[in-house]
Parts: C-alpha cells; structure tokens; sequence
C-alpha cells in the first residue's frame, strides 16, 4: 500500500505547476461484521484509495479530490486543482504550506489486526450468543478491523508516511426490557477481550431487567466513559479549536484564565496518547502538540493549524483538518484526554447518597446554545439508580437538558479507569475515566 | 467516465455467482460532488471530488456476504465477487432463519430526473458571483458571520443482479443555503437554504437573495429576544422545522429493518413494533403521512431502489393510524409482502439499507392564519438548529432557530433558543390542524445518517405547517 500510495502522490506533485502543491492519500481496507437478534445480518469488506490535492497560486487555494479508480491520470488532477485555484479570489492571509520538522516516532500499525478473519469473528460472537440465549438476551453489535494509510507529501519537501490499524468489538445486548452496552476498542486486535467485552455487556443487560419508573430532576451521577467522551466530542466541534474562537462562537471565549470546570478536571490533547489513536502528524504534515486545553478547571487554550495560528500569531499545534474542511470549520482536537483520578468506580458510586449510574449518553446535541454549551441527550446502555452509596436497581432512561459549563463545575471526583473511547462516526479515540457529576439536571422521561 | 467499460466483467461475474449463490446483485456508482463555501466575503471551500467503484452482495444458503472495491480490473472484479462469497460463507455460521427476498420483477431500465442545466458545466466564476451577490447582501455591521453555499451532487449507477435486472439511473440534486451568525447574549444564527433533485436552473427558483433582509431582520431580532420559560403551550410547527420532526418520529421509526433489531447496535430500535402495524393511534385523524419515492424532483426520489425494486408511494399513516412500513425485499417478505423500494446505499462501498424516500406529511385545509387565530397563548417554531431523541423514537426535544410568541391569535414577538418537546404518539394525536396545498412544500435533508459503516443518505420531506394542542416547551434549571 505504501509504495503505491507514494508512486501517485509523487506523480501529481511532479506534474503539478502551481505555486505550491500538496497531496494528501488514504488508503483504507475495512472489514466490519454486524450482527443483531444474535445473528450476523452484515458482513461487508471494502477497500479504497483517496487523494487530495491542494494547489496555491498567488495565495488563491484550489482543492480537488478523487478516489484511485475516478483518476484517469495523476498529472490531470494536479491540473484540474490548480485551474480551480486560478479560478478563486485571493485568500489575503494566507502565508505558504507547511515546511518539513522532526516527527515523532509512534506505534499505530499492528498486523494481528488484519489477520482476523470474518470467521474468527463469527466464532467469537458465535461463543457469547451461547451465553445470552438462556438468560433471555439477544446481542447486536460489530466487530470491525480496519487498517488505515495516510501519506503527505508537499512543494516545500514535507514527506510522511503514517499506517494505522483499528479494532473494535461492540455489544449491545437487549431483554425484553433493558439494554447493556460495552464496547472495546484496540489498536492491536490481539489485546481485544472479546469474552470480556460480550460478558460485560450481557451482565449489565441481565441486572438492567425490569427497571422502574424514576422522574426527572437534579441526580448526581457516575458517567461512564463512554457517556462523557461523546459530550466532548461535541465540545470539541463547537470550542475547542482556533477558527470557533476567532468566530466567537467557542464557550470558551471570554473565559481563557477563569474556573470553567471543577478544579479535578484536567482536559488536555495528545496525538502520541497510547490509549487514544496515536497520529504524530496532522493533515497538512505538522508534528502534533500536546496542548492543554482545561488544566485544574481553569481554561488554557485551544487548538491550532497553520492558518489560525498565523492568525492569531500562535504556535501552530498540528490540529489542522483534510483541506476540504480546514477553512470552513478550522482544527479540531482528535486525541482528547481526561487526567485520570484516583478513585475507583466503586469509590465514585459510594460517594453518592441518591443519584444514578449512567453507562452511555444517546444523541447528544450541543447547539441549543452553544456559548453556554447547553446540551441535551438522552442515557443509554443501562442506568441504575444509586442510593447511599450502592447500586440498588435499574431505572428507565431520562433526558438531561444541562448546561456542560455548569455539570463541569460539578464534577466532584475522577475516575482512575482510563479508557479508550473509539469515535462513532470516524476513526479516532479520546482517554476517557469514569466521573462523578453533582446535581445533573435530567428534564425528560421516556416509556422503556 | 463509461460504465460500458466495466459492463462485460460485471455481466460475467454475476453469471459466475448464479451458479454459486442463492442471489448475488451488483452495484456500480459514480459520484461528482462540488462544495463551494463563501464565507464573509471569502471562498473558503471551493471543493471538487468525484469517487467510483463496485460492490457485490451475495446470498449464500440465505447468508449475506458484501465485498467492495475501487479496482475495477477484471481481476479485481472476480476477486471481489469470491470475497462477497467467503464472507457470506463465514455468516452463514450463525444465522437462524434463512434470509428470503420477495418477488419482485426484472427491469431493464434507465432513470435520469430532469435536470435543465447541467450543474458541473455552469463555469466557476458565475458559481463564484452568485455566491459573493448574496454574500454581500447579507452585510451587515452587527452580523459578524456570514456563510453562503452551494452544493452540487450527481450519483450515476447500474445495478445488475443474477435475476436479469439491469437498471442505470443519473441523479443529480442542486442545493444552497445561507447563514448569518450575530450575538446578544449568547450566539445566534439564522438560515434559509434548500435541496432539490434538479440542475442549476433551481437556484434561480430558490433565490437566495430574496429572503437576505428577512434572515438579516431576523437574526438581529434574535439578539434582543427573550427565551421561553417551561410551560404547556400550544405550537405552530413550520414546514422546514415540521419535516425535521416528521424525519426523526416517523421516518426513521417505520424502517423495517430497525423494528426487527439490525439497527440496535447503533441508532436503535423502533417503538412501532410489529403487533402496532394497521391498528396503533399514531396521530391525530388529519394526520396522513406517505412514504413518496416517485417526486422526480426530491431527495427522496429515484427510479430504482438499490434492490432494482421499483419507486412507489406507499401510505405509512392513514387518517391517524399506522399502517405502513419502509420494506426491503428482506423483510417485506417477513410481513409477507411485495418491498415497497427503500433499500438505499450511500455509495459502491456500503449495502443497500431501508432508508427514508420522502416522506410526506400531506396537506390539510387550513389557511394558516386562522391556525394562528386560534390560539390564545402559543408558540410558532420555525427551522431547525437542535434536535434529539431517544433510541426508540419516542422522547424528542427539538429547538428552532427562532420562535414567536402567540398571543390571542397573533404572532407577536421573537423569541430565542425556544425548544419543544414530548413523546411521539402523545404529540401527534395533539395534531388539530394542518395547513393546506397553497403552504406545501418538499424539503431536502443531504445527510441523514444509519448503519455500521455509516452511510450518509439525501433524503426528503414534503410538509406544511401544523398545529399541536398542549405541548411541553423550554426547560428549566435553577441551580
Ligand atoms: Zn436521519
């Protein structure tokens, strides 16, 4: 995969007349089993080859792209982006492409993962639904391996190559009346525990039967990973990059230096994190910065490419998105991380006298008011009510309306069980540990 | 680029997998996108990408197999098609019923929705000027962000399959839209944009520039608005917020294939379960929702769904109850029915899965002041900036870009970050009137999401404004 991807970058970077030039290529292989009702309903493998070419003319940006088999020849791509470049107004603070510096050396590529096959995953899920028959549970969920090549190259002699490899098992088990849900995400699939993964899952379902009534109001609540990583994936598409600040419309504006969270929480992205999906670079060539975003409540900074921190006359972080998209929604962190506490998930439930469990959040929004970071969302995947100290029982799922400003003042504890939280809708991962929330302010009920 | 090309290695490998399989089909696409942003005055995307391959489903002793690639070489071809068939293999390990399709008949067919001028041809600067014309429009000292695009999209494809269909469609969808983002208080915004499945003579239809002093007014209005307290109120839901409402309570709940669990591990499931088919009170006797793939102007439209099932107008609600499904071949025969063709793949790379046409509320016969005029204390919510739900489609909280107050049968003043919210079948039986055809319109959502891999899908919904009787809005947190 390397070399082909580098013989057709080369190619178009060679051609290429313009000003300065830049070729970007993935190439992808992905095989995902799907299963539901405790059977496999889809099984799908595709494999594709994705180039993008940036083209400067006197500071005006062309940006074309195509996938391998839509590209009769490299040299007319590099023509077709510069004529479209041509074609554009001048972007007046636009300085040049990145130049080359050091990059780090970290590990995302295992090949145990892509030597799992559709059969070695129809086996294991095959194991876990001789589990759940007898209880009473069905099981859903994917099983999916996927490897990922990324090479950059630019005019300025940026040249980099990066392979990564992705695992992830998932298992939504269902009864009648509840839900469990576990997930596990690698990127060496021989770490998967998969027997672990299923367990939890069918464990969480079986003591989530029959859950009872339970009205909405002001509940402290321990949050599972899973719950808070998909809060933050949506604070960080509203504020936590340079262009939402710049725009104004960050809920971090006007608050740089002042308490915006508890003094427990620590937010920070590190794109060599092992326990996120490791990428030393961004998608203009840019060695990744850890930069700390939240430190001890207080907010520290946000993230930044090479246009905003021109901008804003800052270090450019290694943030900066696929060109299609960078001017239009600027960087964004992908390698979030929470500082983990001390404290067990046992120790964060004792410390709740009345309040609940929460697995996973549902279909969490954030543009009710995004300078407030007013959120909504439904829970997921199992909710247990908590009284003095001890889970006593399931209860019913419950819609939260919450300013995040305010839950993260009240996060009182931090979890010590950092984990690996996979995106849902792309590649990527946040370290996540469980928490504990003060006063959540749940506003709605539903009828399961 | 010709599909002809390809057309002789596809032909033979199909044959080859009808000896193998119990069914296999094969899907080419073609896709052209162009994306082009102007941002306060700036181009800040000036996107072209054009994206093609093949994938091939095979059934296998009623296992499903897909295999996908963007090598289009004879070799590659074969290679995929024995892919597709050892991964059907590796399924059939764990199956419990064998999969079985409904009938259906063999079309040799070509679709291609009208389109008068070609969006891909028109030359980059008039794009360009139409954009910075409407850009400048919108200028405004007190308006600090001001976002206007264009987004123009053709699928071009051919389904085979061992069967002896042989389908080719040429869809092309045209859209732009606009938003302005000021602050008061907080961060507002305001927009206006639409999608149709037409060429980029819409954009005239669509006139941008039209609504920029409504949309500048607007926004300026939200700046100085208040924000609804909690309280029980009757609403006017308008057409563009109204089709966001009819996509997440009924759309997505009556896709087969999530009521019977394959969407559990993702979106969810379904609370219109089996048993509620032709008997459950989903709305109110004036709600008429149908599931309408034949607009050849939609989203939601086509010829062929991406099983060569052909378009229909199926009914979902008829005067209230629910009595109707979105089918796959798969499940319609389930039900022991005929598939009503909403088995849609975002592209070569994904299988076909029941996905939304366009499904239409129909019209009522109200003129919508007199909605208006009778009520006492309400609301009007009016397109759509925040929206949830839960897993089985039941609790919903929907927010609108801007609200009005109604006041003794007249809507008063603006109101900001104004939500709603309830439980589907409660709120829909609280229907007690729906404007009629003069308000009816067809509104284009580019990208609803389902499915593991994700697959973004164009679809859309026709609608006019409606009225609901007791609605829970705003929330309330006191801390
Ligand atoms: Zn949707």
């Amino acid at each position: 995969m390397k070399d082909k991807l580098f013989a057709v970058g080369e190619v178009i970077l060679n051609a290429s007349t313009a000003d300065e030039t830049e070729v970007l290529l993935f190439g992808t292989k992905s095989q995902l089993t799907r299963f539901a009702n405790s059977v496999i309903h889809q099984n799908v493998y595709e494999e594709n080859v994705e180039i993008t070419v940036r083209a400067i003319v006197d500071k005006r940006i062309g940006v074309v792209s195509v996938n391998l088999s839509a590209l009769e020849e490299p040299s007319e791509l590099a023509k077709l982006a510069k004529e479209v470049a041509e074609r554009t107004p001048k972007v007046v603070d636009f300085e040049h492409l990145p130049s080359p510096a050091p990059v780090r050396e970290v590990q995302s590529y295992f090949s145990s993962t892509i030597e799992v096959t559709p059969a070695d995953k129809a086996s294991v899920i095959e194991k876990l639904v001789k589990r759940a028959t007898p209880l009473g549970i069905t099981l859903s969920g994917v099983y999916e391996t996927s490897e990922i090549h990324t090479v950059i190259l630019n005019s300025n002699g940026i040249s980099l190559y990066y392979p990564g490899t992705w695992a992830v098992f998932k298992v939504v088990s269902l009864s009648d009346t509840s839900q469990g849900y576990a997930v596990q995400c690698e990127l060496d699939a021989a770490k998967l525990e998969p027997e672990k993964v299923g367990e939890r899952s069918i464990e969480k379902c079986d003591k989530g039967k029959n859950p009872r009534d339970i009205e909405p109001g002001k509940y402290d609540i321990v949050v599972e990973p899973y719950g808070m990583a998909e809060i933050l994936s949506w604070l960080a598409w509203l504020g936590l990059g340079a262009l939402s600040v710049i725009e104004k419309r960050s809920f971090l504006c006007d608050r740089f230096g002042s308490q915006v969270a508890s003094e427990v929480f620590t937010l920070y992205d590190d794109g060599y994190h092992p326990l996120t999906f490791p990428w030393p670079f961004d998608f203009e060539g840019v060695p990744k910065r850890k930069v700390v975003i939240i430190e001890n409540g207080i907010a520290k900074d946000v993230v930044y490419d090479s246009y905003t921190a021109k901008k804003l006359n800052k270090e450019n972080t290694g943030h900066a998105v696929t060109p299609e998209a960078s001017r239009k929604i600027g960087p964004i962190p992908s390698n979030l991380v929470v500082e983990p506490g001390s404290s067990t998930v046992d120790e964060l439930v004792a410390s709740v006298s009345r309040g609940l469990y929460v697995t996973k959040f549902h279909y969490v929004n954030g543009m009710i008011n995004p300078r407030e970071a007013i959120f909504t969302g439904m829970t997921r995947g199992g909710v247990f009510y908590i009284e003095d100290g001890k889970i006593r029982y399931p209860v019913k799922n419950l819609r939260f309306t919450e300013s995040m400003l305010t839950a993260f003042k009240h996060i009182e504890k931090v979890g010590n069980d950092l984990t690996r939280v996979g995106l849902e809708s792309e590649i990527g991962a946040y370290a996540v540990p469980s928490m504990l929330i003060r006063g959540f302010n749940f506003t709605g009920k539903t009828e399961y | 680029m010709d599909v002809s090309e390809y057309e002789p290695s596809f032909l033979e490998v199909i044959d080859s997998l009808k000896q193998r399989t119990d069914y296999a089909d094969l899907r080419w696409v073609e896709h052209t996108h162009e994306y082009i942003e102007v941002k306060n005055g700036e181009v800040v995307a000036l996107a072209r990408s054009s994206d093609m391959g093949f994938g091939i489903r095979v059934l296998y002793k009623g296992a499903w197999g897909f295999a996908s690639s963007y090598d289009l070489t004879p070799d590659s071809i074969r290679e995929v098609a024995d892919k597709a068939l050892s991964i059907a293999q590796a399924s059939y390990r764990l199956i419990r019923e064998p999969v079985r399709l409904a009938p259906e008949d063999v079309h040799i067919d070509t679709y291609v929705n009208p389109v008068r001028v070609d969006p891909f041809t028109v030359a980059i600067d008039d794009k360009l000027d139409l954009l910075f014309k409407v850009d400048s429009a919108l200028r405004h000292p007190h308006i600090p962000i001001r976002e206007v695009f264009m987004d123009l999209w053709r699928e071009r494809k051919l389904f085979i399959n061992t069967e002896g269909s042989k389908i080719f469609q040429d869809i092309t969808h045209t859209g732009a839209g606009m938003q302005v983002t000021a602050f008061g208080e907080d961060m507002q915004v305001r927009s206006y944009g639409n999608f149709k499945a037409a060429g980029y003579e819409y954009l005239e239809e669509l006139d941008l520039i039209s609504h920029t002093d409504r949309v500048k007014e607007e926004v300026l209005a939200l700046t100085k608005a208040p924000v609804p307290d909690e309280a029980v109120k009757d609403i006017i839901i308008a057409g563009d917020q109204l089709a966001l409402q009819i996509h997440e309570s009924c759309g997505h709940p009556i896709e087969l294939d999530r009521v019977l669990g394959t969407e559990a591990s993702f979106y969810g499931t379904s609370f219109l379960t089996l048993d509620k088919l032709g008997k459950f009170q989903y709305g109110s006797k004036h709600v008429n929702i149908v599931a309408d793939a034949t607009h050849k102007d939609a989203l939601g439209g086509f010829g062929y769904d991406d099983e060569g099932v052909k378009a229909q107008r199926t009914d979902i609600v008829r005067e209230g109850v629910f009595v109707g499904y979105l089918t796959s071949r798969e499940t319609a025969s389930i039900l022991g029915q005929r598939s009503n063709g909403a088995m849609r793949a975002s592209s070569w790379n994904r299988i076909p899965l029941i996905r939304m046409t366009s499904i239409d509320l129909e019209p009522g016969e109200w003129e919508l002041e007199d909605m208006i005029a009778d009520i006492k204390d309400g609301i009007y919510f009016e397109t759509n900036k925040s929206w949830s739900i839960d897993e089985k489609r039941l609790n919903f909280q929907f927010g609108t870009e801007i609200a009005w107050e109604i006041k003794n049968g007249r809507r008063t003043q603006v109101l900001r970050n104004a939500i709603y919210t309830g439980i589907t079948p409660e709120f829909w039986r609280s229907c007690d009137a729906i404007a009629n055809k003069k308000y009816w319109q067809i509104y284009g959502v580019p990208g609803c999401g389902k499915g593991e891999p994700g697959q973004s899908m164009r679809v859309s919904h026709g609608t006019a404004p409606a009225r609901f009787r007791k609605v829970r809005v705003g929330y309330k947190n006191e801390r």
